[in-house]
C-alpha cells in the first residue's frame, strides 16, 4: 500500500517549512480534527458507557457497575446464540456468494461482445438501499401473492405454509436476498482480478501443455490471491454491518430464528434502550471487527496490491 | 492488454463455450431484474391486480402479470396521505450536506495524506481504514447518547454529522488513492516556475482528480441515501428519510403493499442512475480503493 511507503510519491522541493506545520498539516488537520470528534470521541463514550447502568430517563444519574454488562453478556443465551446465527448467515452467504461470484465473473471474462451492458444490468443489485432489498423479497416470498413463493410451490419444493415464518426457511430467506444483492459485487471484484492475471504466464503454462484446469489452480488463482482476500474481507465486513434486511424481512424472527449479534445488539440498545448493556454488546463486536481489519491491512500490506 | 486475447484464461473459445457462457448470463440477468420487474409492474397496479397470482402450476397463468391498467393511485397515497414528500426532501439535504462536508474536507485532507510526510501517517491510516469498518450498529450506541447529550438528537443537523461519520474517513481515502495516482513530476514543475503550494493544489491536483472526487461525491450520496440504521436511530421524526418512511408503511396491523411497491420503486430508482453514472469507479470506492477494474 501506498501509504505506508509513500516516499517515491513526496514532492522533493518545499516539503515542509522550517517552523510548525507544512502545507500538508494544514489542509489534513480540519478532516482529522473532525474525524477526532465524531469518531474517537464516541469510541471513548462507548467504553465509558459499557461499564455503566446508563439511565434513559432526564433526571436519573448513570450508575457504575463495572464489568456487569459484560457478565451479562457472557450469561445470556441470546447473545451466545446470536453469534451461532450470525456465523450462519454469514458462512453460508458468503460461499454461496464467493462460488457464483467466481463464476459470473468467469463467464464475464468469457464474454467477447456486450460485457459492458452486461456487468452494468449485473450489479444494479449493489445500488439498492438495503431496506429496498428487504421489502422486494419480503414481497416475492409472501404465501399469499409472491411470485417467488409461488414458483416454489409450483415446481413442488415447497408443500405449505410460509417461508418468512417458518424457523427452518426464514434464514434461508434472508440469505437469498443476500446473495441476490451482493453476488455481483464479488463477481467485478474477481473480474478485476482475471483482467490482472499475466498473460505471458498462461501461455507459457499452456506451451508446457498445462490442461485448463491446471492452468487455473498453478497460474490464475496464485495471481489472484490478494484480490480474493479483499473482496472476502470486505463482504465480511459489510454483512457484519447491515441488519436492514432482517429488520424488514423477520424483525429476527420466527421465535428468533434469525436473530444475529448485529441484530441483537439493535434490539438490547434501541428496543430495551439498555444502552449500557449494548455498549458492551457493541465493543466486543467491534473488537472482532478490528481484528479482521487488522487482518485487512496486514494481507493489503504484504501483498503489495495493485498499486 | 488486448481484451480478446483474455479468452485463453481458461481454454480456447468454442462454439460450446460461448452458447454456455451466453445461457447461463441470462439466466443471471433474469434472476436479477425478475425482483425489480416484479415490483415496478406492481406499483402501477391496483392492489387486487398486484395480489392475483395464478393457481400453483399452472405456468400459462404467469402472463397475466401483463393484464392490468396502470394506475398511480399508490403514488397519489404516498403523497397525499402518507405525507412522503418531506421524507425524500430530508434524505436529499441530509445526503447532500454529508456528502459535500465529506468531499471538501476529505479532498483537502487527502491531498495532506497523499503528498505530506508524517511521523503518523501509518496509524492515522489505520484508524481511517477502521472506522469504515466498524458496524454501523456498533457506532449508533454511542452516538445516540452523545447526541442526546447535546440535543441534536432527532434533528436534520444530527443526522447529517451521524452520515459524516462513515462519509469523512470513506471520501479521506478514496481521493487519496486519486492523488496518489497523479505523477508529482507535474506538480513540482509548477513549484519550479514559482507557484504556491495552494495554487498547485487548485490549479493541478485537484483539476487530475476530479472525476475520482466527482465519483467519491457521488458514493457519499449514494450510501447515505439508502442508509436506514442512522435515519432511523438518530433522524427521529424530523429528519425522517425514504427508507425509515417505508418501514413504517408496514404495521402491525397491515401492509401496504401498494404504497411500499411505489417508496420502493422511489427510493431504489435514482440511485441506479447515480451508479450507472460512476460505474467505471464503483468497485474501486466499495473496496476502499483496494481493486481497480
Amino acid at each position: 500500500m501506498s501509504n505506508n511507503n509513500t516516499s517515491g510519491r513526496e514532492l522533493s522541493v518545499l516539503h515542509r517549512r522550517r517552523h510548525g506545520l507544512s502545507f500538508y498539516g494544514w489542509v489534513l488537520i480540519p478532516a482529522v480534527f473532525l474525524l477526532l470528534l465524531i469518531t474517537v470521541y464516541p469510541f471513548f463514550w462507548m467504553i465509558v458507557m459499557s461499564l455503566f447502568k446508563v439511565a434513559i430517563r432526564p433526571g436519573v444519574k448513570n450508575e457504575f457497575v463495572g464489568f456487569a454488562n459484560y457478565v451479562g453478556l457472557a450469561k445470556d443465551s441470546l447473545f451466545i446464540h446470536g453469534w451461532v446465527i450470525q456465523a450462519k448467515y454469514v458462512g453460508i452467504s458468503m460461499a454461496i456468494e464467493f462460488i457464483l461470484g467466481f463464476s459470473i465473473a468467469l463467464f464475464l471474462n468469457n464474454l467477447k461482445r456486450g460485457a459492458n451492458v452486461v456487468t452494468t444490468v449485473v450489479l444494479v443489485p449493489m445500488m439498492l438501499a438495503p431496506v429496498a432489498v428487504g421489502f422486494l423479497y419480503l414481497y416475492l416470498f409472501n404465501s399469499s401473492f409472491g411470485w417467488y413463493y409461488w414458483f416454489l410451490r409450483s415446481i413442488g419444493i415447497l408443500k405449505q405454509g410460509s417461508i418468512l415464518g417458518d424457523m427452518r426457511w426464514a434464514l434461508a430467506a434472508i440469505i437469498i436476498a443476500d446473495v441476490w444483492e451482493w453476488t455481483p459485487f464479488l463477481a467485478l471484484v474477481f473480474l478485476a482480478g482475471l483482467k490482472k492475471v499475466p498473460l505471458d504466464q498462461l501461455e507459457a503454462a499452456k506451451c508446457d501443455g498445462a490442461p485448463p484446469v491446471r492452468r487455473f489452480i498453478d497460474v490464475v488463482l496464485p495471481n489472484m490471491t490478494s484480490v480474493i482476500v479483499i473482496g472476502v474481507l470486505i463482504r465480511f465486513m459489510d454483512i457484519m454491518r447491515y441488519i436492514d434486511k432482517i429488520f424488514v424481512m423477520t424483525t429476527g424472527g420466527p421465535a428468533g430464528a434469525t436473530k444475529t449479534v448485529s441484530y441483537y445488539l439493535f434490539d438490547v440498545a434501541f428496543r430495551f434502550f439498555e444502552l449500557g448493556r449494548g455498549a458492551a454488546h457493541g465493543f466486543v463486536l467491534l473488537l472482532v471487527t478490528i481484528f479482521v481489519a487488522l487482518t485487512f491491512v496486514n494481507v493489503m500490506k504484504r501483498k503489495g496490491v495493485e498499486r | 492488454m488486448a481484451a480478446n486475447s483474455q479468452e485463453t484464461i481458461l481454454k480456447k473459445r468454442t462454439p460450446i463455450g460461448t452458447i454456455i457462457t451466453v445461457v447461463v448470463l441470462v439466466i443471471w440477468i433474469v434472476w436479477t431484474l425478475s425482483p425489480l420487474f416484479i415490483t415496478a409492474i406492481s406499483c402501477i397496479k391496483t392492489t387486487r391486480e398486484a395480489f392475483e397470482t395464478p393457481e400453483y402450476g399452472d405456468w400459462k397463468g404467469v402472463l397475466n402479470i401483463f393484464r392490468f391498467k396502470p394506475t398511480f393511485i399508490h403514488f397519489e397515497t404516498l403523497f397525499k396521505i402518507e405525507g412522503f414528500g418531506p421524507y425524500i426532501w430530508h434524505g436529499l439535504v441530509c445526503s447532500l450536506s454529508s456528502a459535500i462536508i465529506a468531499v471538501v474536507l476529505g479532498t483537502l485532507g487527502a491531498y495532506g495524506l497523499s503528498r505530506g510526510k508524517f511521523k503518523q501517517e501509518a496509524n492515522i491510516s489505520f484508524w481511517i481504514i477502521s472506522t469504515r469498518m466498524a458496524p454501523a450498529v456498533v457506532v449508533i450506541v454511542p452516538l445516540y447518547y452523545i447526541f442526546r447529550r447535546f440535543g441534536i438528537l432527532a434533528t436534520i443537523p444530527g443526522l447529517i454529522v451521524a452520515y459524516t461519520t462513515f462519509n469523512l474517513p470513506f471520501s479521506l481515502w478514496l481521493i487519496k488513492g486519486f492523488f496518489d495516482d497523479i505523477p508529482v513530476e507535474i506538480e513540482e514543475a509548477a513549484f519550479v516556475d514559482g507557484d504556491t503550494h495552494w495554487d498547485v493544489f487548485r490549479k493541478i491536483a485537484v483539476p487530475l482528480a476530479a472525476p475520482g472526487i466527482v465519483a467519491s461525491f457521488v458514493l457519499c450520496v449514494l450510501i447515505s441515501w439508502n442508509d436506514f440504521l442512522f435515519a432511523a436511530v438518530i433522524g427521529g421524526h424530523a429528519a425522517k428519510t425514504v427508507p425509515v418512511g417505508i418501514t413504517e408503511l408496514r404495521t402491525t396491523v397491515e401492509v401496504l403493499w401498494g404504497p411500499i411497491n411505489a417508496a420502493t420503486i422511489i427510493l431504489i430508482i435514482p440511485m441506479i442512475a447515480l451508479g450507472v453514472l460512476i460505474r467505471k469507479y464503483l468497485i474501486q470506492g466499495l473496496t476502499m480503493g483496494a481493486v481497480r477494474e
